[in-house]
């Protein structure tokens, strides 16, 4: 067994509107070069669809990937060895320019240069290859929203071939039921089929995370592998000569940030994270005979990260721990293998693709919707998977290699997975027998429903960064501020006091844990954890991604912790307080109620203080934690009654909240801390109250001061709810000077002003666009 | 020049009194040429691997290159074979292993006439595509000018050569006794200036270009010939790399390259 990580990606289907915001920001960042005009590292294609290059399923005619010889052996489908080199003169199967498209622009210039006559100016398309005029007529998202597929639709390959096994079946309902979004970057393959076809070995896989590059040095542009790739993910740059492909972002990756077009999907559909695999095993799972049978075998590829042996030889084979950490918490693994509800696209072509895709239910829904069914409903729902058999087939096509069994599998856990939260959010018990009925059990369904549903920055990626003792050239920035993760350290804190300073010329150094010993002296109240078990010592975090089977060590580690030199002689009490309120507001996971005897006794050793966080930490006990959970992230995540962002309460969602969070951001820098915001917003309550209590605590109470305001908004939101967390804003809020105001109108007279308001662009007119008058 | 190639119509080997001119072509230029090829590729490789590349076209036009481009380079590694065949391989051999100078010659003529004219038919073909396919066209720079011209003359002449001996059958001149001599003492750095020079006008003038083409060859585009990826058939098909492997050089254009480069036209 050779145990090797690999980056991969899901795409929740279900939740791509189409909006091509990943293609144009990967452009942006990736291909507004010369000689890549014509090229989208990330394209979203309308299926059905042709694609982009047009038709590129279309093996026979393409011959991408690879296939079985007639000993059953793997091999490229464009030809061995011998055969490409003779074929090196001329690309036999290459696509040609037009089977893209023509990049153009326009025009522009004439709007503003031309002189004044009877007609308007017109900006013509030119032609990016050769600068003439030129007349569009595709691009690569010409039948989007399937535009044109009464024309054009039938030549979707899928489409084709789903028509020739059963002509009858399909008509032209189909295209009225039936469209969907695919999103397509590189697949990073584990086993690529464009770099078996690089002639020149220029196409390699990193060894630490698998990403597949184009050494743009030795690549001599024979271009195979633009035939090689079945998914047609390689392009040749017309003005370089070389091939380049989509990079997964490595430079960001490396440091801890998803890619561009996972980082600004509006609909918060990617996933990033580790795999571990058998890089042994791979070519025997690409070879097996029947194509349905290679989604199982590239499953069996992939390693359980929890599996001990499988991290023993990981380490072995010189894996890091945060990595294997990583690989943990990975949600991709959690969604391809744990759920099973993310499939490969197109495995028949026996590349072994890392980017995995959730196929969509919505069709479905809101077909029964549209039918005057309960489209919500766990029967109506499984019944309707069953009875659009075509959709399926099409499914199944793109993802099994033709098995409707699995895709069904899949929709039915989806089906599912939205009967069952409904029956919660309308506050019934749940119902045992929806998640049974799709082999799963109620807690593995709040979690799937966690993960895919909530999609919290932190959980949707979890990306471990490169080693600084391997990669001596990253960037610092990415190392300093924001991002950092455990490394395998219990007590590793990711706000570090200081930490500029001692960073030797920024490379290479490995910051010092901060031991339980440091930490310890802050609360008394700890004193058992710090002998007992001092990985709890910090405060306790989301986990990122609650699969079954994954341990307690798999949330991480505190926001704002380490050596708190030189802090200003604070309160103790208010110093408890704090910290006690901030993990009572946390997400409640395992580790946090593990800790309420802890706040219990440190809470106790201050006379009353104890009182108002008793229901909380009740309440914490004394409730299955899935419903706590649901209860949490309907309260705190998914409403704006209690916004647990104090800037929420004062700026809301207008333009000026970014400056606000600027400034939040700004008191944590100033600090000398680096904070880790691990995807969450500055002004979360919990962040500033740990700050207050760890780091530095007269900055941290000008802040809750300054918004004293939003404290009694949220306090009194929680009050007329019921909550009792009301209480643990009351006792925050009387640490703080002056008395609270008794209602809302006597906190909007306390901060002078009313609830936040949009206020740009709103004037009917802006000054500046009136005529200048001459004087 | 046809008055050099007349002064020295003597019996080759023997004494002749050579010239300057004889010196500086036949046995000073050949080291010259040798050293740029040489110098130039290593320059090359070590600071311009990002420019070490095919530039193909086929992306912009592909019916006429998939008929042309093979026919060129097929014709292309004929015509190598063809030289090497002839230079490198003395007379004495074949005749040791009972090949008769007649049955030679016929097949020296047909073999090397097939792939020459196949050569020159493929290179027209491509210089046509190049100069009436739009965007082609635009993606050709002086240097590629430049090659073409020495490229197809080398070609030209050297198919004058093979032509001309058709014509002239017996009495054809044999370079077997003069440019094979001269092209084999090069390598001994002891140059048969006196048997290069005994050969007509026609083969003084392939063989010039010929140097010509050699000259330029490191800084044109013809360098990926000498990455002819030979190594695909040895190597595993997948191929994992550290992260750590350095990289000299650009690697990517810069951002604001502009859309068409009218620069080097």
């Amino acid at each position: 067994m050779r145990v090797m990580a690999q980056m991969g990606m899901v795409m929740n289907l279900d939740k791509c509107i189409g909006c091509h915001t990943c293609s144009v920001t990967c452009k942006q960042a990736w291909t507004n070069r010369a000689g890549m005009e014509y090229v989208w590292f990330n394209n979203v294609e309308t299926r059905p669809g042709q694609g982009y290059p047009r038709r590129y399923e279309d093996q026979d005619r393409w011959y991408g990937g690879w296939t079985l010889n007639r000993r059953g052996k793997l091999a490229l489908k464009a030809g061995g060895r011998v055969k490409k080199l003779f074929g090196i003169f001329a690309s036999p199967v290459q696509p040609e320019l037009k089977d893209y498209y023509e990049p153009w622009t326009y025009d522009y210039k004439t709007l503003v240069d031309a002189p004044l006559g009877d007609d308007f100016p017109v900006a013509r398309p030119k032609s990016l290859i050769t600068g003439e005029d030129t007349k569009i007529t595709w691009s690569a998202n010409w039948d989007d929203d399937l535009g044109g597929s009464t024309e054009h639709g039938h030549l979707d390959p899928i489409v084709e071939k789903i028509r020739r096994e059963s002509e009858d079946k399909i008509k032209f309902a189909y295209e009225q039921t039936f469209m969907f979004y695919l999103p397509r970057i590189c697949e990073h393959c584990l086993n690529p089929s464009c770099m078996a076809s690089c002639p020149s070995g220029a196409i390699y896989k990193r060894v630490e995370d698998g990403i597949v590059l184009v050494d743009q040095d030795r690549c001599r542009g024979w271009r195979q592998c633009v035939t090689g790739c079945p998914y047609k993910k390689i392009y040749f740059n017309h003005k370089t000569g070389k091939a380049e492909k989509c990079t997964f972002c490595y430079p960001r990756v490396e440091v801890g940030l998803p890619t561009v077009c996972s980082e600004t999907c509006v609909g918060r559909l990617r996933y990033l994270g580790l795999f571990l695999y058998d890089a042994d095993a791979v070519t025997a799972a690409a070879s097996v005979t029947d194509p349905q049978d290679l989604y199982d075998a590239q499953m069996d590829v992939l390693l359980d990260p929890h599996d001990p042996r499988v991290q023993a030889e990981a380490r072995a084979q010189g894996i890091p721990d945060d990595w294997l950490d990583a690989a943990r918490r990975s949600p991709v693994y959690a969604l391809a293998k744990v759920y099973k509800v993310a499939l490969p696209l197109h495995p028949e072509y026996r590349t072994m693709p890392m980017v995995w895709y959730v196929p969509p239910l919505s069709p479905v829904v809101d077909l029964l919707r549209d039918q005057g069914h309960d489209g919500e409903d766990a029967g109506n729902l499984f019944g309707a998977i069953d009875a659009l058999r075509i959709p399926v087939e099409y499914l199944a096509e793109l993802f099994t290699a033709g098995d409707t069994g699995r895709v069904t599998a899949v929709l039915r856990k989806l089906a599912a997975m939205r009967s069952f939260m409904r029956g919660i959010s309308m506050g019934e018990d749940p119902d045992e027998s929806i998640p049974e009925s799709v082999g799963m059990d109620g807690q593995g369904m709040y979690d799937m429903y966690r993960l895919m549903a909530i999609a919290k920055y932190s959980e949707r990626y979890v990306i471990p960064t490169a080693h600084l003792e391997q990669a001596h050239d990253l960037e610092e920035p990415g190392l300093l501020f924001g991002f950092r993760r455990r490394t395998g350290h219990a007590g590793l804190g990711t706000v570090r006091r200081g930490e500029r300073q001692t960073r030797p010329g920024g490379r290479g150094h490995v910051p010092r844990p901060a031991g339980p010993a440091e930490l310890g002296h802050h609360c008394r109240g700890d004193k058992p954890a710090r002998e007992g078990e001092p990985a709890e010592l910090g405060r306790p975090r989301r986990p990122a991604g609650t699969f079954p089977g994954q341990g307690p060590g798999a949330g991480h580690p505190g926001r704002c912790r380490g050596p708190a030199v030189n802090r200003p002689a604070m309160n103790r009490r208010d110093q408890v307080v704090y910290l006690a309120a901030a993990w009572c507001l946390s997400y409640p996971d395992g580790q946090l109620v593990g800790r309420v005897p802890l706040v219990r006794a440190a809470l106790s050793e201050f006379p009353g203080a104890l009182a108002g966080f008793a229901p909380v930490l009740d309440l914490l006990e004394g409730t299955p934690p899935m419903e706590l959970q649901a209860q949490y992230v309907r309260e705190f995540d998914l409403g704006r009654r209690h916004a647990l962002h104090l800037s929420y309460w004062t700026d809301g969602d207008t333009r000026r909240r970014g400056e606000v969070l600027g400034l939040f951001k700004e008191a944590y820098r100033h600090s000398g801390v680096l904070v880790d915001l691990d995807g969450e917003l500055p002004d979360y309550l919990p962040m500033v109250l740990e700050f207050a209590a760890r780091v530095d605590g007269e900055a941290g109470q000008e802040l809750l001061q300054r918004y004293r305001a939003s404290l009694e908004m949220l306090r009194l939101g929680l009050l007329r709810d019921n909550l009792p967390h009301a209480r643990i804003l009351a006792a925050v809020c009387a640490t703080l000077p002056g008395k609270s105001p008794q209602d809302e109108q006597e906190v909007m007279r306390m901060a002078g002003y009313g609830p936040p308001t949009e206020s740009v662009g709103l004037d009917p007119y802006d000054p500046r666009l009136l005529p200048v008058r001459r004087s | 020049m046809p008055a050099l190639g007349a002064a020295l119509e003597t019996e080759p080997g023997a004494a002749v009194v050579l010239n300057t001119w004889d010196t500086v072509l036949w046995g000073v230029l050949p080291y010259v040429m040798a050293v740029v090829l040489v110098g130039g590729l290593v320059w090359r490789y070590r600071y311009d691997q990002f420019g070490w590349t095919t530039r193909s076209s086929q992306l912009y036009e592909s019916r006429l290159l998939r008929i042309a481009s093979p026919l060129f380079h097929f014709g292309l590694l004929a015509v190598i074979a063809g030289h090497f065949f002839g230079l490198v391989i003395p007379m004495a051999w074949t005749a040791a292993v009972g090949m008769s100078q007649e049955f030679y010659h016929f097949n020296a003529l047909l073999v090397g006439g097939i792939a020459g004219v196949g050569t020159l038919g493929g290179i027209v073909l491509l210089i046509y595509r190049r100069r009436t396919t739009g965007p082609v066209f635009m993606a050709t720079t002086k240097n590629d000018k430049t090659m073409y011209v020495v490229l197809t003359a080398a070609i030209v002449f050297g198919l004058w050569t093979t032509l001309a001996s058709v014509f002239e059958g017996e009495h054809g001149h044999n370079y077997r006794e003069t440019v094979a001599p001269w092209f084999r003492s090069l390598f001994i750095f002891q140059p048969d200036i006196a048997a290069m020079a005994a050969a007509p006008f026609s083969f003084h003038l392939h063989t010039l270009v010929g140097m010509a083409l050699f000259t330029i060859w490191p800084f044109t585009r013809l360098v990926h010939a000498f990455t002819a990826p030979l190594h695909y058939l040895f190597r595993p098909y997948i191929v994992y790399r550290s992260r750590d492997r350095e990289t000299k050089g650009r690697g990517w254009s810069a951002v604001g390259t502009p859309d068409r480069d009218t620069r080097n036209r």
